[in-house]
Formats: structure tokens, sequence, C-alpha cells
């Protein structure tokens, strides 16, 4: 089980240097710029004032709960206004999960995957709630690239929405979005 | 239409089935699921393509 929370210092620097220990059994396989730019815009929002983004962390509720398993930034669009809603723009995992990792075997993926999806579903859904609770109009998910768009659109296809609707809550897409509707 | 079930009830049964279709969907992936946004970025894909042409 985790925990989303607003991002603070001591986290980002604790999930800094579990994520580079990581990426170092990377060895030069892969490209791990996209991680570092991750903890590096999260590093500057805690200094820039201009940027509308706030990043959000799950952290584990046992084990290491200062290191953040995966990083949310979070768009708060037209606070205080009743049209106000939330923009969840990307998610970043941990690395130990990308199975461009050499350790990758095919069991291990699969341990992988479980956790993934874990970490995914927990990730957008308590983003979901945390819209609910300040009763904003909508949640609107950003999917790119193809490979997302794919994901998810096939998976929002085939979700079963009618507990969803008879709750207040509809879901749909609109090119890159998917966008949760709360009535 | 009347409300049946809270709307805190429904994003936990969400929560339940996106799991499960994700990670359905990662198997079918294999080892393309790195190329997410979750793992990979478009930042990531351009310093590939200059390291490939350098």
């Amino acid at each position: 089980m985790y925990q989303l929370n607003k991002l603070s210092k001591n986290v980002l620097q604790t999930t800094r240097e579990n994520w580079e220990s990581e990426l170092e059994d990377a060895n030069d396989s892969f490209s791990t710029i996209g991680y570092q730019m991750t903890l590096d815009s999260a590093e500057l929002r805690f200094t820039s004032k201009k940027d509308m983004v706030t990043t959000y962390c799950l952290v584990p509720l046992s084990g290491n709960t200062e290191s953040a398993v995966a990083l949310l930034e979070l768009v708060h669009v037209l606070p205080g206004h009743d049209a106000s809603y939330m923009k969840l723009m990307a998610i970043r995992m941990t690395p130990r999960l990308d199975t461009r990792m050499p350790n990758t075997e095919a069991n291990n993926r699969l341990t992988r995957h479980h956790e993934t999806a874990s970490i995914a579903a927990f990730a957008i859904t308590s983003v979901l709630s945390k819209a609910v609770d300040m009763n904003l109009s909508k949640l609107k998910i950003f999917t790119t690239p193809q490979a997302d768009l794919n994901l998810l659109m096939s998976i929002f296809q085939k979700l079963n929405k009618k507990e969803l609707r008879s709750s207040g809550i509809d879901v749909d897409s609109h090119n890159n979005w998917i966008e949760f509707k709360i009535n | 239409m009347a409300t049946l079930i809270s709307k805190k009830q429904a994003i936990v049964l969400l929560k339940n089935e996106l799991e499960k279709a994700i990670q359905i969907s990662l198997g079918h992936m294999g080892d393309k699921s790195h190329e997410l946004s979750w793992f990979s970025s478009q930042e990531e894909k351009e310093a590939l393509r200059l390291r490939s042409s350098a």
C-alpha cells in the first residue's frame, strides 16, 4: 500500500539517492536522462514560482517510507473557480521497475509488471480521490507517447463504468486526454 | 440517476479493476513496457537518436 503526498525536500533527497543507486545498475545500457530530468524538475519547483506543476510522490506505507516509488506531476487549473479541475501530466516510476534494466529476467519482469500495475492504479485513483475531496469538476490525465495512449485507452474502454456512473463519476477520452467528470 | 454507491467506494472498485487491467496489458507489452512515459520520455528518445547518429 502507498500514500500520496506533496513532495517534500527530504523525500526528494532520499528518492534521488535511491533512484541514482538503482540507475547505476543500468551500466549505460540505456539513457537515464528522463529520470534525471524528473528529479531535477521536481527540485527546481521548490524555488520556481512560475511553474504551475506541483510534484507529488507515492511512498510506501511500510519499509522505506521516505523514498518515492513514483513521482507525479499535477496541475490545479483555475483554483477557486467553480470549473476548477486537476490535470495529471506525468507519472514517473522508480527505475528498478524499468524492464530495460540488465537484470530483468522473465520471472522478474512479471514481478515488476505486477508492482508497476499496482503503483499506476494507486496513482490514478488517489489523484481522482483527491479531486473528489477538493470538490473539483474533473480530472484529466494526459497520455503520451503512443504507448501510453494505446495502453490507457484500451483499458478505459473496457472498464465497467456502471459503478462509476452511479456514484456520479463519468470517464471519457478526448484526443490525448482521459477525462473523469465529477458530478 | 440515483447515487447507488459513494464516489469513494466507486474509486476503490476502479483501483482494483485498473490494477488487473494494467497488469494484463503490461504482460501483452512484455519488454516494450519501458516505452511508457512512466519509464521513458521524449528527452530519452531524442538522446538515443543523437547518440545513434553521432
